[in-house]
């Protein structure tokens, strides 16, 4: 690894001023699994890199009646055992017990892996599923950005030098929900997603809402916007139902042909695991 | 009370406590003060060209950075069978990855920066990265000066072309054979390279003694002595000045065998400006896989003539492997496919070609099962798909066909005695072969298969082994025997070897890991050979120690050496009522009744050569004994996919061996546990790929996947037949291979059976078999995808 | 780059090292000789370098060794007994035929250990799911599982 500067802040305030004075020569540091790893292949080169550890502000995994506070240091692990992510988030509980394994997980970070903004990212498309927001702090203050506004490409995402994400926020979905995320990799454990399918059910205001998400898939992760429409009040899908909901979502979705999978088989595995995962979402709600 | 032998006996295993602490030191662990330097390659960009300039100026700025050296400042060729390698390029670059330069500085860091500023300029060439293009008349030549390298007499490089080993079999009349068939059917199988993917990096540090010029070298190698021999006759040092110290090594499975990545770190250590220094070599995982062998590629096509009533009546076989820009030990395994090219069946017309090609890739070499893994993964498969083509059973077809004790291989030598028969049988019933039973999972198809094993080991006729066992003052044994023990267990079973033939507790029994300074000469630690081979030396260096101790305390007591035992380190003459524990005596000298002092130290020597091998005739490929012995199996599979995503998961997997004596069942069953499992999963995720410029698309653990704790069966079955072996030390023989050899190949046949289609290209990973479910949708019998 | 102290407990005694920023918790510890903790990829893939931070089984080459200062690092060495003894967890690796060349073993029995304080009677799932970020090349795993078996059984015992 080419060496660089630490630099461990005590509070937001001495981060962000770190950060805003190295500009692009200095990167944040959370669980570090993604960072120290690209930066040992020099796909990032950074002189100064801001362990944000040490800062307060960061921690925990805070649920309250309006929904779900993931601060940028919770850990994956952190995030799955906590009761109320399994009660209300469980498309996001499934997501971090599908990465990588549970060594890593007591080292990356929820919010780590949204800021990696790989395609493959195993949290995302449960965040997208859940409207997630992305709370930013600055130099020139704070904002609160949609998920699938932030991440903008594969690695990239729309932060300026000295911003820092604080924390993610998941609005408490209205209405009784069921939720899962079923990854698709080369084996069952330590692999990226070859097709990840996050999907949502919920019985709200308007009928039972769906929504579905796809990672590694395309530049960003997906939402199916049509497929989810075409669900819109059923209740019980009929195999007619999903064979359509699934040709929709793979019209919704763009994926590449690398080492891990080719494009005919992504597009076969989000057709299957789009079904699997309604059916599963399903039938959670239906045992509740 | 009758002695319970040690032979065979459940025993755990040394050194596992030194390995469960941590504490037991490998190679990257030895310390070596602030004298060491470190050295990094710089690798070749392109996959072939000629190098118009190196220039390594700025890499000499980075601080830190002591030297850097060009493939033709250490031109030296090394090897084993055929040397065509060298430890860098020089003057011309054949693969994406290979060593160019190597940076030595005071600090990892600070060579790894410096390898990073190594820039060369290439005059590029066309490049071959396909064996079967490599094999066609003008293709573009990766080693145009083939016909130039030196290589031992049994391998056949055919120059001016890619061939770099040709092995052949001429046994029949292979014309009348397939006229005498009722049916003659063609198949072919697959697979490309795959990894050992042993956990422990390669690791080596080299030093040169400036006044006295002799070299030590500590590697991770499972062969000290050839490594120092190949390291002797490279650089025209004489034995006793090459010294190989091996430490503990962190997995093998023949990818640290013979000379590895010593040569790039000896560039360093030679250099006349660091000569005096120690240099280490760290090969980064990202490296490994361009720095040292694969396993090859290969195709397997055979062509059978089978009589109405299932009869082999004549079989072709092509074996292609791919063997990238080196043979230099990847020759062997082309051989031992080749003379093992009937499998387990009883062929009486056999021809055979067996070629090793080269190709613009990183190189192949020798890896657990040594050619036969790529023989029967191939033949197996073949086996089954002509069984159900006739419409045959296929383990009805097996066993009509067996290589019964006597019949001749396809070398013409008779086949030992065995039982096979019985482990097919057994390993059917075991997995209920014949009933076909609903899958467990909720909409997936179930299958199993079953795949038959053979392997001889696979080395020179004059593989030979010697040991040393020194009673020690208090009845403990030193024993000097330089197997590595990679973790098969070979220092456990020879401490009960020597527990057993001298009568001390086993615990009083130490093995040492090599070191060529210390300990007498063996080959190397490969082909499932040390148990028998270094097993027969250990015994009889055993029987020598015995036998003087017994003199001594014959002349000491006053009786005939017959009339004394040893038993849990106690000297007894029950004629005379005595009885004493081993004590200094056996050191220091025993004072004789005539009051003079007789003895000093007990070293007992055992030395072993395989007594009858004779090397297979060049041209047909026949030999009255072509090998030492063969150890044969079965493995059988359960299994379930999922048509929906095209995974698949072993519900049960079976494998039995004839190890002819099992010596030390933990570790028979644990090896054959391990390498059913390290089958399983070159068969269900494993291969190295390449982009179309020959570039590496799976260096590492993050896209060269292999098995973890979700991806096995939670059990493996294991058994064992004893039919003995002669000579040998209690009848045994190898077993340390062979359970990698067919796990794969079952795994088709099984998965055949729940899809009906056959799938010609390994590895059956979940894209492929979906596709191949796809296809069989479509009504298509075969997927060659 | 300047060296910097970093004060952390190994093994339950204080140490301070003088490392680099870019130097890993790895790389830190087998600088000062802690050479159970093993350098099998360097990239979070294979586990052999796995140690208990606070408690927590981590991978060492995904920390900077600055990240310990005042934490608590268990190593495989540090679960022997002072008498010598092994600890329960690495006596049922021994006895269960869980070790073949070593050197996954102290990271597998660190893992171990840190899934049965946790869960001391796992599942076969449960099992699978802890050890999965730790490779092993050699036992097919098998024998490790055979082995967390007997350790949830000595330390139950021992209790």
């Amino acid at each position: 690894m080419l060496a660089f500067e630490l630099e461990r802040p005590r509070s937001l305030q001495e981060a962000i001023s770190i950060l805003e004075k190295f500009g692009n020569r200095a990167m944040p540091k959370a669980g570090g699994t993604d960072l120290l790893m690209w930066m040992k292949d020099r796909l990032v080169t950074p002189e100064v890199v801001v362990d944000l550890s040490l800062i307060p502000d960061l921690a925990g995994v805070n649920f309250s009646k309006d929904g779900l506070r993931i601060g940028a240091m919770a850990t994956c692990t952190e995030v799955l055992e906590s009761a109320a992510v399994e009660d209300h988030f469980p498309a996001l509980r499934d997501a971090c017990l599908s990465h990588s394994d549970w060594l890593i997980r007591n080292r990356a970070t929820v919010v780590g892996n949204v800021c990696s903004a790989v395609p493959s990212g195993d949290v995302m498309p449960a965040l997208y599923c859940y409207d997630a927001t992305i709370r930013i702090v600055g130099p020139r203050g704070e904002r609160s950005i949609p998920i699938n506004k932030f991440i903008l490409g594969p690695r990239k995402k729309d932060m300026i030098a000295g911003e820092i994400v604080t924390h993610v926020f998941l609005p408490l979905p209205e209405g009784k929900s069921s939720g899962c995320y079923l990854k698709l990799g080369r084996r069952n454990a330590l692999d990226l997603a070859q097709v990840g399918v996050a999907c949502v059910a919920i019985d709200g205001k308007n009928g039972r809402e769906y929504r579905l998400a796809y990672g590694a898939v395309a530049p960003t992760p997906v939402r199916a916007l049509e497929a989810e429409k075409a669900l819109q009040g059923i209740k019980a899908p009929d195999d007619a139902l999903l064979e359509k909901v699934s040709a929709l979502a793979k019209e919704a979705v763009k994926p590449i042909a690398d080492v891990r999978a080719g494009v005919e088989y992504r597009l076969a595995m989000v057709g299957e695991l789009t079904k699997r995962a309604i059916d599963t979402c399903v039938e959670r709600l239906k045992e509740e | 009370m009758e002695k319970k032998s040690m032979i065979g006996a459940w025993v755990t295993r040394v050194y596992d406590p030194e390995k469960a602490a941590g504490t037991l030191k490998f190679t990257d662990d030895l310390s070596f003060g602030s004298e060491l330097l470190y050295a990094r390659a710089a690798r070749s960009t392109i996959p072939c060209g000629k190098i118009v300039n190196i220039d390594y100026s700025e890499a000499l700025k980075v601080p830190g950075v002591v030297k850097v050296i060009v493939g033709k400042n250490f031109p030296i060729h090394f090897g084993i069978y055929l040397k065509d390698r060298t430890a860098m390029a020089v003057e011309k670059v054949r693969y994406i990855g290979e060593p160019v330069a190597l940076v030595v500085a005071e600090s990892e860091d600070a060579a790894e920066e410096g390898a990073l500023k190594v820039r060369v300029e290439y005059e590029e060439e066309t490049p071959v990265f396909d064996a079967a293009e490599a094999m066609k008349e003008n293709a573009p030549l990766v080693h145009p000066d083939l016909g130039s390298y030196e290589h031992v007499s049994f391998v056949t490089p055919v120059p001016g072309t890619n061939i770099a080993q040709h092995f052949k079999i001429r046994r029949g009349d292979i014309e009348k054979g397939f006229e005498e068939a009722d049916q003659v059917l063609e198949e072919s199988f697959s697979c490309p390279q795959i990894a050992h993917a042993f956990l422990e990096p390669h690791a080596c540090i080299c030093l040169q003694d400036p006044v006295s010029q002799e070299v030590t070298i500590w590697s991770t190698a499972q062969s000290a002595f050839t490594l120092r021999e190949l390291v002797a006759k490279g650089l025209e040092l004489p034995l006793h000045k090459v010294r190989v110290i091996a430490p503990p090594i962190g997995g093998g499975f023949g990818g640290k065998a013979g000379i590895t990545v010593e040569p790039l770190c000896l560039a360093a250590a030679l250099d006349p400006d660091i000569k005096g220094r120690p240099v280490k070599l760290f090969v980064p995982r990202e490296e490994v896989l361009t720095t040292s062998w694969v396993r090859q590629g290969w195709n397997t096509k055979v062509k059978m003539g089978v009589k109405k009533d299932g009869t082999i009546s004549a079989m072709k076989v092509e074996l292609v492997f791919d063997t990238g820009t080196s043979a230099e030990y990847g020759a062997n395994p082309v051989r031992s496919a080749g003379y093992t090219s009937m499998g387990c069946y009883y062929v009486p017309n056999i021809w055979t070609d067996s070629y090793g090609v080269y190709t613009n890739k990183p190189f192949g070499g020798a890896y657990r099962g040594f050619g036969l893994p790529e023989l029967m993964g191939g033949l197996e498969a073949v086996v089954d798909a002509i069984a159900y083509r006739i419409g045959m059973d296929p383990i009805e077809f097996r066993l009509k066909n067996l290589l019964k004790p006597g019949l001749p291989t396809c070398t013409g030598m008779p086949m030992p005695p065995h039982a096979l028969d019985k482990i097919i049988k057994k390993v059917a019933e075991k997995i209920d072969y014949h009933r076909e039973e609903p899958p467990v999972r909720k909409g997936w198809k179930r299958g199993k298969g079953i795949a038959l094993a053979i392997k001889a080991p696979a080395m020179p006729a004059d593989a030979s082994s010697s040991a040393t066992v020194e009673i020690l003052g208090d009845g403990s044994v030193k024993v000097l025997a330089a197997t590595m023990d990679m973790g098969q267990g070979a220092y456990t079973a020879y401490a009960q070897i020597v527990s057993e033939e001298l009568g001390v507790p086993m615990e009083r029994v130490k093995c040492y890991y090599p070191d060529t300074a210390a300990q007498p000469y063996d080959w190397q630690t490969v082909a499932s050979r040390s148990l028998w081979s270094m097993g027969m030396a250990i015994k009889r260096a055993c029987e020598d120690a015995r036998s003087q101790l017994l003199a001594l305390y014959a002349e000491y007591w006053q009786c005939n050496p017959e009339e004394i035992t040893i038993e849990d380190g106690i000297v007894k003459c029950p004629k005379l009522g005595k009885a004493e524990p081993i004590d200094e005596k056996t050191q220091n000298g025993f004072k004789m009744p005539d009051g003079k002092y007789k003895g000093g130290p007990i070293i007992g020597r055992g030395h072993f050569v395989p007594p009858d091998v004779v090397y297979p005739d060049l041209e047909t490929g026949q030999s009255e004994k072509s090998v030492v012995h063969f150890t044969v199996g079965a493995v059988g599979v359960d299994i379930e996919v999922d048509p929906g995503t095209g995974e698949i998961v072993v519900n049960k997997a079976v494998a039995g061996y004839d190890a002819g004596r099992v010596i030390s069942p933990l570790n028979v069953k644990c090896q054959i546990e391990g390498g059913t499992v390290q089958g399983l999963s070159a068969g269900m995720f494993e291969g190295i790929y390449y982009d179309k410029n020959g570039k590496l698309l799976t260096p590492d653990f993050t896209d060269y996947k292999i098995a973890t704790t979700m991806d096995v069966p939670w059990e493996i079955e294991s058994f064992c037949e004893e039919t003995p072996e002669d000579p040998s030390p209690y009848g045994n023989r190898g077993v340390g291979e062979h359970s990698m050899i067919s796990p794969a190949a079952a795994l088709g046949n099984a998965l055949y059976k729940a899809i009906g289609i056959r799938i010609h290209q390994y590895p059956f990973t979940r894209e492929r078999v979906y596709m191949a479910i796809k296809a069989a949708e479509r009504g298509e019998k075969d997927f060659w995808g | 780059m300047t060296k910097r102290e970093v004060h952390f407990t190994l093994n339950g005694r204080s140490v301070t090292y003088e490392v680099e920023p870019r130097t890993t918790l790895l790389r830190a510890l087998r600088h000062h000789g802690v050479t159970s903790v093993k350098r099998g990829c360097e990239e979070g893939e294979c586990g052999t370098c796995t140690v208990l931070l606070d408690g927590v089984p981590v991978k060492s080459c995904t920390v900077l060794a600055l990240e310990v200062e005042g934490r608590s690092v268990l190593t495989a060495e540090g679960l022997v007994g002072k008498d010598g003894k092994l600890h329960p967890v690495q006596q049922a690796f021994v006895e269960e035929g869980g070790i073949q060349c070593g050197f996954c073993t102290p990271g597998m029995v660190l893992t171990t250990y840190a899934l049965l304080k946790k869960n001391p009677d796992p599942s076969e799932d449960e099992i699978r799911l802890a050890l999965a970020g730790n490779l092993c090349r050699c036992t097919g795993y098998t024998g490790i599982f055979r082995s967390v078996k007997r350790a949830a059984e000595l330390l139950k015992d021992q209790a």
